[in-house]
């Protein structure tokens, strides 16, 4: 049976432990509080980085770069309900914007090389079907337009509630339902009935 | 496989951990900025122009009131000078104005006027003296316009 869209709009993102309180230490400036999120919330902000960018070496950059913007910027994050992945998530996609802007004229969308980034992550435990499977999803991902491949990392690859998409991506949660059913879509329309053959 | 699942097969990728370890101990070696300093410089900067915004709002309002109340108008820096409130011009219009309603009053008002008083003050005399019969009055109407002034005058002083 194939799952519909909104079944996940259910499922809430996994917030760490005693965040609140590390989050209330890293705002008052203690960096081990800080190292903490990092470490939970790392994983996730380079994935989201590296399907944008195809690369790892720009992906870690970026990544780095993002974590060292919220450590500056710390003592400006304001607890309004939200999880502080969603705050993570704004200076990423402001990142990969700026990222694209300064470096417009070498790179184009399109430059990620599915078969480089399949290299990325695979693993010998890996069933080679999974990874051409991956290798068509990243390339369709990549043919998506920015803010639906947004949406497609954070609610189907992240688990990131509804609520929370909207907030990270600056939208309202009607918005991101309807972004998210053309993005899936449009990921059938150019997969075709190749995933379903694996 | 359906899509869904391939694309929780993503969540394999992860970061290479000797890059992860060096980008966190890079990062905690910096210090935050300091939000409240910052905070503190735009308050000053905003009383500051706030002060600034004040005086020039007054100052501007002080401006408009000497304008609209004349204070400019006699003077060398009068921002705008207009020749129909210029004293002298004015001064001489006003007497030639003044000239020519008295010329125009002589013309023509002044027949009317002395004919007007030289039948009033017939028809005094004739009243006075009692030298002029009942029944003569209408005559005496149309031979008192013909008494002159002095007449006039010399009979009422007898």
């Amino acid at each position: 049976m194939v799952p519909t869209v909104t079944r996940l709009s259910s499922i809430t993102f996994n917030m760490l432990d005693g965040e609140e309180k590390l989050i209330k230490n890293a705002v008052g400036g203690d960096s081990s509080a800080f190292g903490a999120l990092y470490d939970h919330y790392q994983p996730m902000i380079y994935r989201f980085v590296l399907v944008k960018v195809g690369r790892r070496e720009e992906a870690e950059d970026l990544t780095h770069q993002v974590f060292l913007s919220a450590w500056q910027n710390i003592k400006r994050y304001k607890n309004l309900g939200h999880p502080f992945s969603s705050w993570l998530y704004q200076i990423a996609r402001n990142q990969v914007v700026d990222y694209y802007r300064s470096n417009k004229k070498d790179i184009s969308l399109d430059d990620g090389d599915p078969e480089s980034f399949i290299s990325l992550i695979a693993t010998e435990q890996m069933d080679i079907s999974v990874k051409l499977a991956m290798e068509k999803v990243y390339a369709a991902i990549k043919k998506l337009s920015p803010d639906h491949a947004d949406v497609v990392m954070l609610r189907f690859v992240e688990d990131v509630s509804l609520r929370d998409t909207a907030k990270a991506l600056k939208k309202t949660e009607g918005a991101i339902k309807l972004m998210q059913h053309r993005a899936i879509k449009e990921l059938r329309k150019m997969l075709g009935d190749t995933i379903s053959k694996i | 496989m359906d899509l869904f699942e391939i694309l929780k097969q993503f969540k394999i990728i992860k970061p290479d951990e000797a890059f992860a370890e060096k980008s966190k101990r890079a990062i905690l070696a910096t210090l935050p900025s300091e939000n409240k300093g910052f905070m503190e410089i735009f308050k000053a900067k905003r009383f500051v122009f706030h002060v600034i915004e004040t005086g020039a709002a007054l100052a501007l309002a002080g401006f408009f009131i000497v304008l609209i109340t004349g204070g400019f108008s006699g003077s060398s820096i009068s921002p705008v000078r207009f020749s129909a409130i210029d004293p002298q011009a004015l001064r001489a219009e006003a007497q030639a104005v003044d000239a020519q309603i008295q010329l125009a009053s002589l013309n023509y008002s002044e027949p009317a006027l002395v004919a007007e008083s030289t039948q009033k003050l017939a028809v005094a005399v004739s009243q006075k003296s009692g030298t002029v019969a009942a029944s003569t009055t209408t005559s005496t109407s149309q031979s008192a316009s013909s008494v002159s002034i002095d007449q006039a005058l010399e009979a009422l002083s007898k």
